[in-house]
């Protein structure tokens, strides 16, 4: 039987929603894509995703890692000298820094997992502020003072009192590995600023809503794991 | 893990929704870690990276006190396996690969393997990559460079190998820099030079480039040579006191050959010693003026 209102209720579109962003935010409103069963699966699936870019992450600083390698065994000099140069203090001051982080970020997904609004805040908050932390040393004790004695990478080099000729190139590998790294964390910070921008205004996270926040603590742990191997390679190791 | 908790288990089967495709009850059974095991584990991760900082800084002390040589080898390996083992804890518990599905560890371990093998290949030849071995001669052929890999390539911009190519002068970068610090900044004094850069080390070294000894020469070398009843070391600088360890009385046994030198200049004591024991005269004597 054909009534008026027939084409708008099979058209496919649903109603409007008319609830408020805040409403349709909060994580007790939040349904599943269409496209998957449950949340349960979407869940899963994100996460899964989340690990192949991961690998992925892994694979570019695979590639730093094997130029550290390689160049490390052609010039042992020039690498021992390099190693020199850098205060070891200062890397494990911002390993230290990082490993704090790496926690809250965990924890944040528990206070997530449990509905601790408050915690979850304040767990972000301190990563957040581990993150800028991190940068900042990293920019004061390291690479301005570096740059302004003329320890640059490759062409840029102008220090006049290097050791070994093949020094700028460790500086190359120096600099992109932990330059990469750093861009890492300024994208970590991002996410997870961005996390706590929907846990402060939306309630966006609960028990059955934690997506975001697992995997931008995931993406802020490879940070953490690429820091850990960067860390004796470039200041440790002699 | 005693304090990680599980969601509520699934339901039972629902033979009006065999696939589940109703369910609404989500995220049962994931895995809630506990703040105690994180917290261990932190604990656990800043302990491994106080040891690794201590374990290079022991193997440091060690060379420079007991000259033990420890090959490289040992610093290099101790240092990934603490970090190997400190990287399998994130991954096992800030990452909760222990409690998730298998499927995440497994690309994961794939990915690792594949590093594994870039690592692997790209560092197989590196001992002998500029060599050829006698029995592989007869096989290699001619390359691009259009010469026979037994012949020195003439044309330095033709070579594979890595490396700073000759650039100004045939000079490698750093011997360039060095140089032309020298001429533009400090204009040719040396001695400036030397001392900016002695002067803004934390322990300096006498740098393989100061090859007119102005480490010695201006008076960074304290630190390194201190004096011993055995064996005198000229002191540099005003520091009240400095020479105070080196009376006369001290020097008995180089008395023959010092006793003219110490009776013509009875308040100099450093003229005696001096001048039987080897180059360091002549910086210490340029110390003093300067």
């Amino acid at each position: 039987m054909t009534t008026i209102d027939a084409p708008d209720m099979h058209s496919g579109h649903p109603p409007a929603d008319t609830r408020s962003k805040k409403e349709r935010l909060f994580w007790k409103n939040r349904g599943h894509s269409e496209h998957f069963r449950s949340h349960e699966e979407e869940f899963d699936a994100c996460k899964f995703g989340m690990w192949l870019f991961l690998t992925t992450e892994v694979l570019l600083f695979a590639g730093i890692f094997c130029a550290y390698a390689v160049f490390r065994t052609m010039y042992p000099e020039a690498w021992a000298a390099g190693s020199h140069y850098l205060n070891w203090k200062i890397g494990a001051l911002n390993t230290v820094v990082l490993l704090i982080s790496s926690f809250t970020a965990a924890m944040a997904v528990r206070c997530a997992q449990l509905d601790q609004q408050r915690w979850l805040k304040l767990n972000l908050i301190i990563t957040l502020v581990c993150a800028a932390l991190f940068v900042f040393i990293k920019l004061k004790f390291e690479y301005l003072p570096k740059l302004s004695e003329g320890k640059a990478p490759g062409t840029f080099f102008s220090y006049p009192f290097a050791h070994d000729p093949h020094e700028p190139l460790w500086w190359g590998v120096y600099y992109i590995g932990t330059g990469i790294h750093a861009l890492h964390v300024l994208i970590g910070a991002g996410l997870l600023g961005w996390v706590l921008y929907r846990a402060w205004r939306y309630k966006a996270y609960g028990p059955t809503e934690y997506t975001m926040v697992e995997n931008s603590a995931l993406y802020w742990h490879l940070v953490d794991l690429v820091w850990i191997f960067l860390f004796p390679l470039l200041y440790l190791v002699h | 893990m005693s304090d990680t908790q599980h969601q509520a288990e699934a339901p039972a089967f629902n033979p009006m929704d065999p696939h589940g495709t109703n369910y609404a009850d989500d995220h049962h059974g994931h895995v809630i870690v506990g703040w105690k095991t994180q917290l261990t584990i932190l604990v656990i991760l800043l302990i491994l990276t106080a040891l690794t900082v201590n374990v290079a800084q022991a193997e440091a002390i060690i060379m420079a006190e007991l000259n033990i040589v420890i090959p490289h080898w040992v610093n290099i390996i101790g240092a990934m396996l603490i970090a190997t083992v400190k990287a399998t804890l994130v991954c096992m518990f800030f990452m909760q690969l222990k409690y998730d599905k298998p499927l995440n560890s497994i690309v994961f371990g794939f990915c690792l393997f594949c590093v594994f093998l870039f690592l692997f290949f790209a560092t197989l030849d590196l001992t002998h990559r500029d060599t050829i071995r006698p029995e592989r001669a007869q096989y290699l052929i001619a390359g691009g460079t259009g010469v026979g890999l037994d012949q020195t390539i003439q044309d330095n911009t033709l070579s594979a190998g890595i490396g700073p190519r000759p650039s100004i002068n045939n000079q490698a970068i750093t011997e360039f820099r060095f140089e032309q610090a020298l001429t533009n900044k400090y204009h040719g004094d040396a001695e400036a030079m030397w001392t900016y850069y002695y002067s803004h080390q934390d322990h300096p070294h006498r740098h393989e480039k100061d090859t007119e000894n102005y480490f010695h020469a201006l008076g960074f070398d304290h630190h390194e040579e201190p004096s011993s009843e055995e064996l005198s070391r000229p002191k540099h600088g005003t520091t009240p006191g400095l020479f105070d360890d080196r009376a006369p009385s001290h020097d008995t046994h180089h008395a023959a050959d010092d006793d003219h030198a110490a009776d013509d200049h009875p308040d100099d004591h450093e003229a005696g010693p001096a001048a039987d024991t080897n180059a360091e005269t002549e910086d210490h004597t340029a110390g003093d003026d300067s």
